[in-house]
């Protein structure tokens, strides 16, 4: 459990800036579509979802801005920058490398015990 | 009151930001409750117990707050450097011997309180209060006076064993001091609500200037001008560490490095003095320099306990 948590503390950003490369969303949006593309895996404190969107907004990977939701209500849409974009394709190759990296050491460890 | 409302008001009594992203992020925060909240009652939970679920599945407030604060915490660049420039423009006028010149001092002083004025009404960013330090300090300096003349006395009893000062300049202390105390710590106070850490971020320059006043009054020539030289030295260091202090984003690093630099002034300072005075005279300055930054955190503990005993008096 603490080990899943501290994999999902270090790839959240990673995971929001994915969500946001189809189409703005505001933080309930993305939490719920986390949800559902995880199939409900990733579960964590609601509350933390915020500092995280702040700080890429900090970092200019994403733009915020406050909006009219479909039923009237006004929330705070973020969008994906140029800049985020490029941080993203950057994080997925490294990702994608260090995931392989991991699968192949462990199946090497599996197929020699 | 209502349990939501309850839950952002502690949320909001630890959060530090700028009155305008705060109140952008508590309303971003309230949105995300009552949406959870509202799917909650649309599956079927009646809504008190939908909002407790809610802030539940928000989590601590105080460790979000912390989280947030600490985003926001990290100053630009630009504040960083508007918030040294202040310690830097006075530190060269006391390099170059300017500081008693009205010449000199008074348009920038009025300088400082324009910028930090305009900067205060303009959402209160954290480089104001280096800004404010200064265009306050003849208001403060009454206060210091009063401070400074106790030192004096001390000193004198101690190493000479009777008062020096003149009855005039006693009763100038006594008329001056308490109307100058009561409106710098009404200003500090009041600065101290949202964050006591701006208040420090205020009052940061003032033993430096104390302790030069001091060597000025009562230091020959020579120690004079070689305390104005020093006194320019220190003032680059504070403008660092204020520097160091706006673009950390730990809130304990902030503290730290003022807590650290500041009381080491008198020490640099006090090098200047000839005889075997100076170790005496830094310590003698030092431990008022750490708990004169120190104040304003005391001065929030007692607004928030006050502010907590109005809030928990029951309603008739």
């Amino acid at each position: 459990m603490e080990f899943e948590r501290e994999l999902l503390k270090g790839s959240t950003e990673t995971l929001l800036l994915s969500l946001l490369t189809h189409e703005p969303m505001y933080g309930y949006q993305l939490l719920r579509e986390m949800e559902r593309r995880s199939r409900g895996y990733f579960h964590f404190k609601e509350g933390t979802l915020y500092p995280a969107l702040h700080r890429l907004e900090r970092e200019n990977l994403i733009e915020a801005l406050w909006m009219s939701a479909p039923a009237g209500q006004s929330r705070r849409y973020y969008t994906i920058t140029g800049q985020g974009r490029r941080a993203l394709a950057r994080r997925t190759s490294v990702w994608s490398s260090f995931a392989n990296a991991v699968t192949m050491v462990m199946q090497t460890q599996g197929s020699a015990s | 009151m209502h349990s939501l409302a309850l839950y952002l008001r502690d949320l909001r009594g630890h959060l530090r930001l700028e009155p305008e992203v705060q109140r952008d992020a508590l309303q971003e925060l309230r949105t995300h409750l009552e949406d959870r909240a509202d799917e909650l009652v649309a599956a079927g939970w009646p809504r008190e117990e939908a909002t407790a679920e809610a802030i539940r599945l928000f989590g601590d407030p105080r460790a979000i707050a912390r989280q947030l604060s600490e985003v926001h915490a990290t100053g630009s660049w630009l504040s960083v450097a508007l918030a040294s420039l202040p310690h830097l423009l006075i530190g060269l006028l006391f390099a170059f011997h300017l500081w008693l010149n009205p010449f000199w001092h008074i348009p920038i002083l009025m300088l400082m309180g324009a910028v930090g004025g305009i900067a205060l009404l303009r959402g209160r960013p954290v480089w104001a209060y280096s800004w404010l330090g200064y265009a306050l300090f003849p208001v403060m300096l009454g206060s210091l006076l009063a401070l400074i003349g106790l030192g004096q006395a001390a000193w004198y009893v101690l190493t000479r064993g009777y008062i020096l000062t003149s009855v005039g300049v006693w009763i100038a202390i006594v008329l001056l001091a308490p109307p100058a105390l009561f409106a710098s710590c009404y200003a500090v106070l009041r600065l101290s609500r949202r964050d006591w850490l701006h208040a420090t971020l205020l009052v940061t320059p003032y033993p430096v200037l104390a302790i030069s006043l001091l060597i000025f009054s009562r230091g020959s020539h020579t120690e004079f001008l070689a305390a104005d030289t020093s006194t320019a030295l220190v003032l680059l260091f504070v403008a660092l560490a204020v520097a160091a202090a706006v673009r950390l984003g730990r809130r304990f690093l902030k503290i730290a490095i003022l807590l650290l630099v500041v009381p080491l002034a008198p020490l640099l300072i006090a090098q200047s003095i000839e005889g075997d005075a100076k170790l005496f005279l830094a310590l003698l300055l030092g431990l008022p320099a750490l708990l004169l930054l120190l104040s304003p955190l005391l001065l929030s503990f007692g607004s928030r306990a006050a502010a907590q005993r109005t809030s928990q008096r029951p309603s008739r």
